[in-house]
This record gives C-alpha cells, sequence and structure tokens, in this order.
C-alpha cells in the first residue's frame, strides 16, 4: 500500500495550515524577510560565501495541473536590494527538472561546484537593474509537475531553481512562491520547499526571531551546523520537542563557526527549530547569513520551509518529588 | 472545674490496659517449686527441687528432707506441649542448690547462682549464695569461676548479663543497701569485675528487690514486694535515662497478682516471655504473650510538611536565555525558575499548571502542562496535642488524639496511649494531666487490619513533652 507519508506530515502539522504555507519561500514560520544573493564580484564579508542559492520544490504526485514558480524582485536595485557603490549586478534565475535535478549529488551539496546543475534547464532568465520588476512578481512557468524528479521519499516531483550572481557586487534579495495561478501566488496544496545551504537576510531590528527548520532524516546521531558572517549577531538557540536549551556557536565577520549536537531519539524524524535571537545593542543592520547543518556521516541535511513533522514545539516534562526537608 | 473532670472521665483517663496473657507450663509439678526461667536456644533452663529419675546422678536431701534446687532444662515439642525436665548440665550439678542463671549469647558464658560451699558439705544452712560463671557450650564446659564479690556473710544471687556481656546485673542483700535484697549491677571492664554498684532508691527500697533481668541495656525488669506491690513480689519495669531510672511501673494483671510473681524473662522483641508465680500454691513458671503493642520502634513524630520539587525533567540547567518557566500552583500562589520548590499548606490535591514563556514576545515559545499532585500527610501515627503552646503545666488537663493520623494501609482498630512507657488509654483521644514538671514521651499506638493483607499491623509515634511548673498567681 503506497503511503502519502507527505501528506500525512502535513495533516500532522501543529499550526493553522494557513500559517504554514509551503510556497512562499521563506515561509511564514520562518519569518526570514529575504533570501539573498551577491553578485560574484562581492566579496564575501558582505555575508554571501558563494554568490549560488540552490532551492527545491517538491510537487506532491497526486497534484498534476500546471505549476509556476514565481519570483518576487528577481532585479537588482531599488528599495530592497543592497547596493554596494553602485547597482551593477546581474542575477540569473534558472529552473531544472528531470532526472538529476535533485538527486544528482553536486544538486545536494552547499557550493556551486560539479554538476550541481544537474536535470533539465526549463527555464532561466538573468536581471539586472530592472525597475519593471522591483517589488514586483516575475512568473516562471507553467510547469507540468511530471516534468520535475519523481522521488519516493515523499511522492513527489522536484524542480530546482539556481539563483546565482553572475556578475556585479550588489546583494540581490527576493523570495520565491510556488504557485497554481499565473499571475498570483495559489499554494499548491501538499507542496514544500527546500534548501541544503541558506543564505537569506537577518531583520533589521532586534524584535524579530527568525527561524530555519533542519529535517532529521532516520539514522541521524549528531547534527553538526556550520554558519558564516554572523557578524556575532546574537544567538541561534536550537529547539525540538524534547529540547529548548541548546545553542550553536555563532561566527563573525567573514568566517565559519560549527558547532554540533547530540540527537535525541525524540528528535528523529521531526524538525529542529533553529532560532535566530539578534542581540540587542548595537544593532545589526543589513545582516546577510549562510547556514548549513550535516550529519555524522557529513551529509547535508534538508531545511523544508514547511517543517516536517510540524513545526517543533517544545514539550515539557514537568515532574515533582516530595521535598520534606 | 466540674466540667473539666467530666471530660477526662469520658475520655478515659488512665485506663487500665492490660493485655497480657498468661498460662501455666505443663511441666510444672504439683509438688515441686519451679522458677527463674532462662531462655536458652530453643528451651528454658530453670530451677527447680522435683525429684529427677533415670538421668539423675542421685537424689540428694538434706538430714531434714530438704531437696536442693537444680538447673533443669526441658523445650517445646509443638506449640503445647513440653519434653520431661532434664538435668541441664551435669558439670553444674552439685549438692548443694543452683539457682537463677542468664547466658551471654555474645561471650558464651553462663551465669548461675549457687551456695558458695559445695565440698564436703551437704548444708545449704549457713552457706550464702553467689554468682558463678563458666564459658558454656552444649558440649564443653571450661572451669568455673566465682564472681570476685561472692562473700560468705551475704548472697549475691539472681545473675542478669547484658547483651554485650559486659555488665551484669544481680540482686544482694550485701551491706549498704536500702533494705532485704537491692539490686546492683558490676561492668566487666578490661577483665576485671567492678565494685558492684547499687542502682540507688529509685529502684531499690526498704523491702526486697530480685531477680532482675536486663533488656537492651537500659529496659529493667526486677521483682520487688515493695513499690506498692499488689501482693508479695510482684514485678516491674524501670527505663534508665540519662544515668537515673525512672520509676519503678508495675506490669498488669494478669502477670502480676496478689500472690509472689517473679524472675521474668522476655524474648528479644518483648513480645512472648515466662515468669515464676505462686499464684497456685508452687512456685510455678508462667509463659506470657503480651499482646500489648511493641514500643521499640516508636519513631519521634515528624511534623508533616507539604513540600515538593518541580522541575522539567528534559532540562539540566538552572536557567535559560528567554525562556521563564512559571508555577501556578493551584493554591493561589505563584513562582518563577525552571526548578521551585514550593509548600502547601495543607493536604490536598492541587493542579499544578507549568508554563514556559518567551521574554522576546507572544507565540515564539509556549509551553503548558499540568501537574496533579497529591498532597497526603507523612504515613505515620499523628500525635495532636491540644490545648498547649510549646510547654504543658503541671497539674492541668492536655488533650491528646490521633485522629489526624494518616495510615492508609490499614483500618485503625486499636489505640494505646503510654506517657513514659505507662499504658494510659485506649480510645482515640484521651486527656492526661501531668502532674510534675519534666520531659514526657507520650506514644500512640495504633493498631488495625492491613487493607490488602489480611493481619494486624501497627503503628507508632511519640511526641516529647516538656511540662512547667504550674505558675501560681498574685
Amino acid at each position: 500500500m503506497r503511503i502519502y507519508k507527505f501528506l500525512i506530515l502535513f495533516l500532522f502539522v501543529g499550526l493553522p495550515s494557513r500559517l504554514i504555507l509551503a510556497q512562499p519561500v521563506p515561509a511564514q514560520v520562518e519569518n526570514i524577510p529575504y533570501l539573498v544573493t551577491f553578485g560574484n564580484q562581492a566579496e564575501t564579508y558582505w555575508g554571501d560565501d558563494d554568490f549560488c542559492q540552490l532551492f527545491f520544490f517538491l510537487v506532491p504526485e497526486d497534484y498534476s495541473d500546471p505549476v509556476y514558480i514565481r519570483v518576487f524582485d528577481p532585479d537588482c536595485g531599488g528599495k530592497i536590494d543592497e547596493i554596494n557603490l553602485g547597482f551593477d549586478t546581474r542575477t540569473e534565475f534558472s529552473i531544472y527538472g528531470g532526472v538529476g535535478c535533485w538527486s544528482d549529488k553536486d544538486a545536494q551539496g552547499t557550493q556551486p561546484v560539479g554538476n550541481y546543475r544537474s536535470g533539465n534547464l526549463l527555464d532561466s532568465r538573468t536581471f539586472g537593474v530592472d525597475p519593471e520588476y522591483d517589488g514586483k512578481w516575475y512568473t516562471f512557468g507553467p510547469f507540468d509537475p511530471r516534468d520535475g524528479e519523481f522521488s519516493d521519499e515523499f511522492n513527489g516531483y522536484y524542480f530546482k531553481i539556481i539563483t546565482q550572481g553572475i556578475s556585479g557586487n550588489d546583494g540581490n534579495l527576493y523570495q520565491y512562491y510556488l504557485s497554481t495561478e499565473e499571475d498570483r501566488n495559489v499554494s499548491v496544496e501538499g507542496g514544500n520547499a527546500f534548501t541544503y545551504e541558506y543564505t537569506f537576510r537577518l531583520w533589521n531590528d532586534t524584535v524579530n526571531v527568525s527561524h530555519i527548520y533542519p529535517y532529521v532524516e532516520d539514522g541521524t546521531v549528531r547534527v553538526k551546523q556550520r554558519n558564516f558572517d554572523w557578524d556575532s549577531d546574537g544567538r541561534i538557540d536550537i529547539y525540538s520537542i524534547d529540547r529548548n536549551n541548546s545553542s550553536a556557536v555563532v561566527s563573525g565577520e567573514d568566517y565559519w563557526s560549527e558547532s554540533e549536537i547530540v540527537i535525541m531519539e525524540g528528535e528523529v524524524g521531526k524538525s529542529l527549530d533553529f532560532q535566530f535571537v539578534k542581540r540587542k545593542k548595537p544593532l545589526v543592520v543589513n545582516n546577510n547569513v549562510v547556514i548549513t547543518t550535516m550529519n555524522q556521516y557529513e551529509e547535508n541535511l534538508r531545511f523544508f520551509t514547511k517543517p516536517i513533522g510540524g513545526v517543533p514545539k517544545y514539550k515539557s516534562d514537568p515532574v515533582f518529588e516530595p521535598d520534606d526537608e | 472545674m466540674f466540667v473539666s473532670a467530666l471530660l477526662i472521665t469520658n475520655l478515659a483517663f488512665a485506663q487500665d490496659t492490660s493485655l497480657y496473657k498468661v498460662q501455666r507450663l505443663p511441666f510444672n509439678s504439683r509438688s515441686y517449686s519451679a522458677y527463674a526461667p532462662m531462655i536458652l536456644e530453643d528451651g528454658l533452663v530453670f530451677c527447680s527441687n522435683r525429684k529427677l529419675f533415670k538421668n539423675f546422678p542421685k537424689d540428694y536431701k538434706t538430714k531434714t528432707g530438704y531437696r536442693p534446687f537444680n538447673l533443669l532444662f526441658t523445650s517445646q515439642k509443638d506449640s503445647l506441649k513440653w519434653n520431661t525436665p532434664k538435668i541441664f548440665s551435669k558439670d553444674l550439678f552439685s549438692k548443694v542448690n543452683e539457682g537463677s542463671s542468664t547466658f551471654c549469647e555474645y561471650t558464651k558464658t553462663l551465669f548461675y547462682t549457687r551456695n558458695l560451699l559445695t565440698e564436703n558439705t551437704f548444708s545449704v544452712e549457713n552457706n550464702t549464695l553467689g554468682i558463678f560463671y563458666t564459658i558454656w557450650s552444649p558440649s564443653v564446659l571450661m572451669n568455673i569461676r566465682d564472681f570476685p564479690y561472692n562473700k560468705p556473710e551475704y548472697n549475691i544471687v539472681d545473675p542478669s548479663i547484658s547483651e554485650d556481656g559486659t555488665t551484669l546485673y544481680f540482686a544482694s542483700d550485701m551491706p549498704g543497701g536500702f533494705g532485704g535484697f537491692d539490686i546492683y549491677r558490676s561492668h566487666f571492664i578490661r577483665g576485671v569485675w567492678s565494685t558492684p554498684e547499687n542502682l540507688g532508691p529509685d529502684v531499690n527500697t526498704r523491702n526486697s528487690e530480685r531477680y532482675p533481668f536486663i533488656y537492651q541495656d537500659n529496659r529493667l525488669y526486677f521483682s520487688s514486694n515493695g513499690h506498692r506491690s499488689m501482693g508479695g513480689l510482684d514485678i516491674f519495669f524501670t527505663l534508665e535515662k540519662d544515668s537515673t531510672w525512672t520509676k519503678p511501673a508495675p506490669l498488669d494483671v494478669p502477670v502480676n497478682s496478689t500472690s509472689d510473681d517473679f524472675s521474668f524473662v522476655a524474648d528479644s522483641g518483648l513480645a512472648t516471655g515466662y515468669f515464676s508465680t505462686n499464684r497456685l500454691g508452687n512456685d510455678d513458671i508462667f509463659s506470657f504473650t503480651n499482646l500489648m503493642p511493641s514500643l521499640l520502634g516508636c519513631m519521634e513524630q515528624i511534623e508533616n510538611k507539604y513540600c515538593f520539587r518541580f522541575r522539567d525533567r528534559k532540562v539540566e540547567v538552572d536557567s535559560i536565555p528567554n525562556l521563564i518557566y512559571s508555577w501556578d500552583f493551584g493554591d493561589g500562589t505563584t513562582e518563577t525558575g525552571i526548578r521551585v520548590r514550593h509548600c502547601f499548606s495543607d493536604s490536598g490535591v492541587y493542579k499544578v499548571k507549568m508554563t514556559i514563556t518567551d521574554v522576546l514576545g507572544p507565540g515564539v515559545f509556549y509551553s503548558e502542562e499540568t501537574l496533579t499532585v497529591k498532597a497526603t500527610p507523612r504515613e505515620q501515627v499523628f500525635i495532636n496535642v491540644a490545648d498547649v503552646d510549646s510547654e504543658g503545666v503541671a497539674g492541668e488537663p492536655i488533650r491528646f488524639d490521633g485522629l489526624s493520623s494518616y495510615l492508609p494501609e490499614i483500618i485503625p482498630s486499636e489505640y494505646h496511649w503510654f506517657v513514659d512507657e505507662n499504658s494510659i488509654s485506649n480510645e482515640p483521644e484521651m486527656v492526661y494531666v501531668f502532674n510534675k514538671p519534666g520531659t514526657y514521651q507520650v506514644k500512640l499506638v495504633i493498631k488495625g487490619i492491613g487493607k490488602k493483607e489480611d493481619e494486624m499491623k501497627e503503628y507508632c509515634s511519640s511526641v516529647s513533652l516538656v511540662i512547667v511548673e504550674r505558675m501560681e498567681e498574685n
């Protein structure tokens, strides 16, 4: 009997479904303002280690209508993006499907090396200073879901979007949406998105807490996180159903830091919640950061925008014992 | 005043609570005496002048027809029958009197009473008694030694050795006593018996005190025809506390009677034992079963506290950035902290709610759990002392009750109150008047049938109560 694991997981998500739409990337439950990719002539201390970001969209097998991959503010100019001297950056957005687009080992890496552009190129477009798309959506597609790469892990079709800064040194801030409609954002029921390396912008305030949700696959014993160019901006706290007091080592300017946690039994098959708590003073603004996670075999873990198993909610275990002393 | 007196009466003030069951043992003889039992292994050693037959070497009699007493031994066949007594030890046998004995299991030493002169004489007249001792085993008898204070001028009799073998209690009419026989003791220090020490006027009277039986080093049973005995010798007990002896208390009827009742011995739990009495004419040995609760395991009452420690079992640290643990204890009080301690003011069932919130804002982190906490009193007999703040006043009635006892394992059916080991009342409540200032131990034993196992169980607690002199009004 075929198990629609992904759908079942969806049903068990702990928050109201309107709050956990997967197709916005970043998702609402992540509370991340923007993804960011710099032009390949930028210095890495701007917060992008490789000027490239790979994301995967997952369309459930039983969804057969066309889907669209939409990009918000794909240009590099205007109010949202991060200027460096003058906007001169060109960013290429490429959509891939077909066999290997996800399953190729290089596609699951964290660096744009080797065959990371695996699969069939379905569409591509490069944006520079294009006021027409400043603060607006650009739509790729329609795509037949079956043009993606099928995997029975979650019984769905994978599409890959590679965003790469091919020139310039500015920061392009943007968002994605996997939509059933060409001109508006309508979620694909049961859809999801994930990446192996998350490059994003932190909030320019000290109040908002951003989250990402690494998925702890079966067999995971330890999880190592690596983060880049965090500018010592606060803390990374790690939560799960069984964890509420772990922290990750935070990097400073233009270097990687890493730390490891031991996975508890109740965390396997579910997601962790990495919370990014900015420091109060002094306020760090325009902080772009990179984070990856891997298991004990140094296999990269996925950050699902709709966390597998739901947003992990710590389940306390209060106990009491007599104490007459 | 009248009301007060009525109250005391109604609450069974100072009731007699004798709960001994006694039985004359079947090996006693109508024609001969038997007394001074001593528990040894699975039987009894005792004194008797009964005529022995086949297993007796020779039947001695004085010219006047007096048959001396010897040490005999008998053991139980079953719960009702005893074997025919036989001579305890041929090595100890003499032509003269052998009397009461005691045995120290620890040092394997047997002490016994005997006339001092045994050689070339068959006379018990002008032949005083002394204590002799020897290492004893069923098959081997070592040299018999004199207790060094034996003298022809007076008697030293009725030995009782302490558990560790270092203190010998005995009776003697040696000079310097209070009259008749007195109870003495001597300590065995570095191989030497110390000069006998008279136990003093709390124990000894102008009359005679005999047959000491020391129990666990501080509880002394003895026989006396003083201390306002019911008649003849009665059996009393006293406790040594802070180098003084409490006022001797008589054992209840039917252990004591208007006849001579003496030479009390008991097993290790004081639940059963033996004594001698001439209530039926001759000296006989009776067994007793103590139906009174044992106070040996009585523990000091512990104040009931309903305190608990609360924590999140998943968290090992004392604080977590951003997270606040809040505890609502369900009794109108709250506290914050990952680990907290709370004492409820009373027993009861409380719903304790633990909430974890994040100071970063609502929705970031939130968890709530509810615990059901059953605050029960400590499992113990609980003695409520009314009318008393910290100290009681001599001459004024004080009300006690055991109604707050928490004994979930039994259905209480019997209450036994004691003041300094004296049985006072068998009611759940009592009123007692302490006539003299001092510190008193009030104990309550509650017995009941076990709810799970159909057997009687008992629990005991004690409280210490200070009684002060009544302040005279100007």
